[in-house]
This record gives C-alpha cells, structure tokens and sequence, in this order.
C-alpha cells in the first residue's frame, strides 16, 4: 500500500484526467508525485492504467518491434505455438496447454473445476493465458512467478502428469521438432527445458490491450459510453475495487481471502473429492488440518502460516468477459454474480468456520450498490475485454512411424 | 525332522549331479527345491492381491500389474514385448512375477537389488513414466476413498492406505506367488516318478553336455548375473512409441549415448561397463513353460527355439559370454531339454483377472470431513 504524504495534489473533478461526465462522483482522486491515484479509507491505490508490452526476462530474450511488441515470426513463438496445442507434453501424450487453455474459452475452461490427466481430477479453476505475460504471480496461489516455471508446474503437475524423460524422447524422436528446437536454441540437447522456454515466447504474444478501457486510459474519450463511466467512478470509489483490482495489470498481485463459497462439486463427487484432497495432502497439511480442510487453503498451501489459509491472488480483470466461471473454485457464473457478492461485503469465512479464526479481509464491506449501479458496474467490467485472440489450430508434426538410427 | 529332510536333498541333488556326463564348474550351486519361506500375514497379502489388480494405482487409471503379468499367461505376458503406460508401449518382455521374492536383481537389466525387497520394486514400477506414471500422494488418497480397501488395510495395518502401505501389501502379496508341487522338486525331494524318463534325460543333459546349469544354478535355476548370448536385436523396438520407451529410460538411468541406440544396452545401463552391453540377467527358469515368448526382447517364440539357439552357440556378440557354445544336441536331446524344462512349472494357483474386473472392484465413495457436515 501507498502511504499519503504530504504535498498530495487532490483533484476535484475527475473530467481533466478521465473524461468523466459532469455528475458527483464517488472517486477520490490523488496526484502524488506525478502519479494517479484513488483514495479509500486513508490509504492511496494506483489508478488503472493502460497496458503496454509485456516485460521479457534477460534470461529468456525473443524479439520485439520497435515499439517493444513481441514479434510472432521469432522460432521461438512459432516453436512455442506448435507446443501449446502438443500433447507430448504430459504422461500419457493426451494432454496439451490448450486441453485447459481453449482459445474459445477465453484461453481458459468453461467450467468450475480445471481438467486433470485421465484418471484424475484438478481443484482449481483454469485461468487465462491471454496476458499471463505481465503477471509476476502465476496461479491462485501464485506459486511461480514466471511464465517459464508456471509451464512446468502444470505439465508435469496435476494437469499433465509428465515425466521429464518421456517428454524428452518424445520430442526427440520428431525431426521438425528437432529442426525447430535448433533454429530457436541452438541446439535440442535440452528439450523439455527449452519447450517451457519456447511457450513462454509464444504466451507473451498472448496480449489483450486494446480493449475500451485501455482505449479509454489511451486517452480515446469515446471508447467508453456514459453507464460505463458511472461504473468506473464506482469502480475507483464506492464499490471499492481499485483498493486490490488497480494498476495496469487490475490486479495488485496481493493475496486476500474474500469468503467465497465453498465448492459443492468436492463435497459431492468422490473424484473431485480425491483430486482435492491429494492437493492438501501433497503440501503437507497438518493431520488434523487434512481431515477438517472443506475448501482450497490457497496461499496456506505454499507458506503454512495460519493467516494465509484461504488467501488467494488478486485476479486481473482483462479478457474477463470471455472467462467464466470466476474465482479459483469458479462458484460463480457471471459478473452480476460478483459485483452482488461484494455488494454484499463477500461472503462468510470458511477459514473462521473450519478453523476458529478469520483470515477474511477487512476491505470487504457493503456496499450498498443501488441495481442500477450494479448494472453500470457490470457493464464497465465488460469493458475490459477486447476482441478475442483467436488463432488457427496447428496441424503437428508427427514422428515416423519407426525410427532409424545412424 | 526339517533338518533331517534338508540332509536328504543334499544327498539326492549330489547323487544327481554325480549322473552328470560332464561335471558342471566348481562355482555352480547343485540344482535344489525352492525353499521354504515364511509367508506374510494373510491380511496383508489378501490387500496386496487385490492392489495387484487395481488399474487406479496408475497415474491414468489404466494399468494394473496384472495388466503385464498375467495369472493366466505365467504372470508375464504372452507378448513379445510388453505394453506400457497408456501412450507408451515398452521395449522388454514382461518377466513373470512367480518365485521374484528370491530372485538376486529384479528387472532384466538388474537395475534394482532383490533381496526381498519387493516394495521397492513395486514403487519402481508405478512411478516409472513407461509403466504406471503413478503420484504416490494421489494413489493414497484414491486409496483412502475406497471404504472397501481402507476397511482392509485398518484391519491389516492398523491405519489408513498411503503410498509407503500400498507398496508393501504388494510386496508381500508377490512372496506368496512361489511354485507349488513342481514335479521337479518333487523328484528332488525324491519322488523318482515325477519326471519322464525324458526329462531325466534332459536334465542330465541340462548339467551335463548341455552345459545349461553354467548359469542356470541354485535353486532358482539362475545365477542371478548378466551375460550377453547375442540374441537378434527385436525390430519392433524402433517401433516409435517402442523406441520412445527406451530412449527415455536409458536416458534416466544415465546411458551415455543415449539417442542413438541400435540395440537395447541391458545390464551396462546399470554398470555403465562396456563389457555388459546388450547382457541381461539369466532370468530363473521356473514356470518357463508358461511364459513364452523368451529372452529380454521375447524373440525366442518357444522353449523349443530356446533350445535350438542354445544348440547353435548362441547369437552374434562381441562380447558374447564364452561359456556359449555349440553343443550339437540331437533332436531327442533337444527334446529332452523341453521336457526338463517344462517339469519346472507348479500348479496355477488359481487367481483369474476375471475376478477382478472393474464391476467386482470396490469403488470410490465420498469422504466424511471431520467434525462437519459434507
């Protein structure tokens, strides 16, 4: 958080900076040092910003425009394209990035829970890989911070469940992916290694910024229309979101537990049930902790401190429109789903319930959200979400049906 | 009386020897009965059994050990080389499960100390990608989700099913796959009329001109020690999956090389001496009738191809064990051998995989959480 100092620039009208109609609004905004921001309850939150390229890591280079764009025509990106949709990639070579990730679900899943390998089921809600690129906290709990170690998680983890060895030899054993791997690094000595590498590449051309509130923040006063300009003043002020969903990425990549309600599909489906449990039971929850854990214990799972139980990362809000379910355990189906949930100040602390004391956060108040605010929120969070990334599907390069070797 | 009895075998293995036309090295151990052993607790073992057959203890829920050894193909396979993992298929042939708890090394390659220690191999095989590509955490709580298995395992262990207890329980369910009433040990426990005359023919063959007993000794009829024969190189390993399979493996276990087999290096992936390329451990030679195809790679079809390759000194190595030779066997001799050789093989013990199909295995049900309602 940003503490006030002194020397704050409080503007009265928003209309300089935003745009905003002529109307009361509800937004406190704060110039310091240059910088926007919104006030709420004392304390002083990045106003949202439009998004540029996405950072590339020094020990991962791919090229880039002018301008800083990732380039698609890198090996890199065209190697990482064909490994996203390659399910050589997992345990038994069924399982691509895009079996969880379908461009047509918003590069996310259609349903509440993620997909698992066969045999098994996942716990968690599939995310969006479409601007993944700008995240320093990958997954709910945000147990990697890039996108080369969030690949590895997922592929050989409780999505794909594949084995290094295997994965190599399978890469191996297909010339043009040979020939790739070479054109983009050097060499396919490393394989595995360098897919996550590749995917990477390719997942930071995986970027929405254009959509009507980057437009907006652009400086494009039209890309918004006026319910969604009350619904921006909610946003930065009344309905309180700026104080996590702030900066450019609308995400403050803090981690909070809201009172989400727990997910029946674990407490009525035995599969669903054993993927869960697996879950808790492979970060080492305590015995007594194992028995009693009815919902995702979130950050808990990677710091084992009492007060992280049930936290989880603040989400970005871009593409959103093209993602639900929401929430890590995708309980809720739509946007007006959401905003009546915090209108409501969230929900009941399962932690409290479970464990006997709250780790919810105190930001979450009611609201008092009138249905035509809601609405007008609603229709401002849409406007995160540009036109789709759509893209044609591959066709994979296959191994020969024998291998000859010199 | 037990000690009275092992004299006994003694003398009667001695004076068998003594028929031998050609007496076998001074280092070969007389042929014996199997031994006795302790057997573990019948609830353990009754877990391990069903363990054995249970497809969920795989990363897919697909595989099985039963799905390669087969009760009613030996406990192997009658492939010539072996499935795997769903996705993969494996470049060995399945070896039979019968009599593993005395065998020196498992695997053909050796890769794994014996001893007993059949835990180990079990974990081994359901953690390897090729095999059952299993998560040990997840196995345990599929396990645990299954009323009718964790019934057995807190009558048996006193707790809950995990990883370390499922692998234990098929330990102990494998010491109970041991040969039972071999017309062979029999005859060396001095039923004269167990055997044909032939097989007697053919087991003075197989420690006389033959030479078998070189490396088919003990009482486990192996000298549980690697030896290259130059048996021809299975093409179907380079089948993709196939080879797949093996690049991978060979990878794991260090084979310098390793993208450019030709053959399938055995016992040098575990020694890394060259000396050992493309040798194998001598598999025992219990059950051999019911185990067909032979050898690491299943290229030998028959027992009677077995022989004929023996009879002709072997395959093509440069590092061929000396100890292989032509032995210008007749055709009676030959078919004496086969009828030795399948005196080796007890009773079926009766398990079917039929009994433990998808429909008669207990399924996953809904847990309780402690003190709440679900």
């Amino acid at each position: 958080m940003i503490s006030r100092v002194g020397g704050v620039l409080a503007i009265a009208a928003l209309a300089l900076f935003l745009g905003a109609p002529a109307l009361a609004g509800t937004a406190k905004q704060v110039i310091q040092d240059g910088k926007k921001f919104f006030e709420i309850d004392g304390e002083l939150f990045p106003a949202l910003e439009a998004l540029g390229p996405p950072p590339i890591p020094k020990d991962n280079p791919q090229s880039v425009d002018a301008n800083g764009w990732p380039l698609t025509d890198d090996p890199k990106v065209k190697l990482g394209y064909f490994l996203f949709f390659e399910p050589a990639l997992s345990g038994d070579g069924s399982v691509s990035c895009q079996t969880c990730h379908v461009q047509g679900a918003g590069w996310a899943l259609n349903s509440a829970i993620s997909r698992s390998y066969p045999g098994q089921s996942h716990w968690r809600n599939s995310q969006s890989v479409v601007n993944a690129a700008y995240m320093s906290k990958l997954f709910w709990d945000g147990h990697t911070a890039s996108l080369e170690t969030q690949a590895p998680s997922a592929a050989k983890g409780l999505a794909g469940n594949g084995k290094q060895d295997m994965m190599t030899a399978r890469l191996t054993v297909v010339p043009e992916y040979v020939e790739m791997f070479t054109a983009a690094f050097g060499s396919a000595n490393n394989p595995v290694h360098d897919a996550w590498r590749a995917l990477s590449a390719f997942e930071r051309t995986l970027t929405s910024t254009d959509s009507p509130i980057d437009q907006y923040l652009r400086g494009d006063e039209d890309a918004l229309d006026e319910a969604q300009l009350r619904g921006m003043d909610l946003f930065n002020g009344k309905a309180r979101c700026i104080m996590c969903h702030n900066g450019k990425l609308a995400s403050d990549e803090k981690f909070y537990n809201l009172g989400l309600p727990r997910q029946p599909l674990f407490s009525n489906i035995a599969k669903n049930q054993i993927g869960f449990r697996s879950q808790n039971y492979g970060a080492g929850l305590p015995e007594e902790m194992f028995r009693k854990t009815k919902s995702d214990l979130g950050l808990y799972h990677r710091t084992h401190n009492h007060e992280d139980a049930g936290l989880f990362r603040t989400q970005p809000l871009r593409f959103i429109e093209y993602t639900p379910p929401y929430y890590h355990n995708g309980v809720m189906d739509d946007l007006y789903e959401v905003v009546e949930f915090y209108n409501q100040g969230g929900g009941e602390d399962y932690v409290q319930k479970d464990f006997g004391y709250s780790t919810k956060t105190d930001r979450l108040k009611e609201l008092n959200l009138t249905e035509d605010e809601i609405d007008d929120l609603v229709v401002f969070l849409e406007g995160f979400s540009g036109p789709e990334v759509l893209m044609e599907i591959p066709i994979l390069p296959k191994p020969p049906a024998r291998i000859s070797v010199n | 009386m037990k000690i009275r009895s092992v004299v006994a075998l003694t003398l009667v293995t001695l004076a068998l020897l003594g028929l031998s036309s050609m007496a076998a090295s001074a280092d070969t151990r007389p042929l014996a009965p199997l031994p006795d052993a302790e057997m573990p607790d019948a609830a353990k073992v009754e877990i391990g059994k069903w363990m054995f057959f249970e497809k969920r203890l795989s990363g897919d829920g697909d595989r099985a050990c039963a799905d390669c050894h087969l009760p009613e193909q030996g406990w192997a396979s009658s492939d010539a080389l072996s499935i795997g993992y769903p996705g993969t298929l494996h470049y060995r042939n399945a070896k039979t499960v019968m009599n593993v708890r005395f065998a020196k090394y498992f695997y053909w390659d050796g890769r794994l100390d014996g001893g007993n220690d059949l835990a180990t191999q079990a974990r081994d095989s359901m953690t390897d990608s090729h095999f059952m590509a299993a998560d040990g955490r997840i196995m345990g709580q599929r396990m645990k989700q299954i009323p009718g298995y964790v019934e057995m395992f807190k009558a048996a262990y006193g707790g809950e099913p995990h990883f370390g207890l499922i692998i234990k329980a098929l330990g102990d369910f494998e010491k109970t796959l041991v040969s039972k009433n071999v017309p062979f040990d029999n005859y060396l426990k001095g039923d004269t009329s167990a055997l044909s005359a032939q097989a007697k023919q053919g087991l003075d063959l197989f420690q006389g001109k033959a030479n078998c007993i070189q490396c088919h000794d003990g009482f486990m009829l192996s000298d549980g020690e690697p030896h290259a024969l130059g048996v021809a190189v299975n093409p179907d390993i380079f089948e993709v999956k196939r080879y797949t399979t093996l690049r991978s493996q060979q990878m794991f276990l260090g084979t310098p090389n390793y993208r450019n087999l030709k053959s399938d290096p055995g016992f040098f992936a575990t020694e890394k001496n060259n000396k050992y390329f493309g040798s194998f451990v001598t598999p025992s030679l219990r059950e051999v009738s019911k185990t067909a195809p032979y050898m690491h790679n299943g290229m030998l079809p028959t027992l009677e191809a077995v022989v004929d390759f023996y009879n002709e000194g072997g395959g093509q190595a440069t590092n061929k064990d000396p100890v292989i030779a032509p032995l210008g066997l007749s055709a009676g001799e030959k078919a004496a051998l086969v009828a030795f050789l399948e005196s080796l093989s007890g009773d079926d013990l009766g398990y079917r995989s039929a009994d433990f199909t998808e429909d008669k295995r207990p399924p996953y049900q809904l847990l309780q959480w402690v003190g709440q309602d679900n």
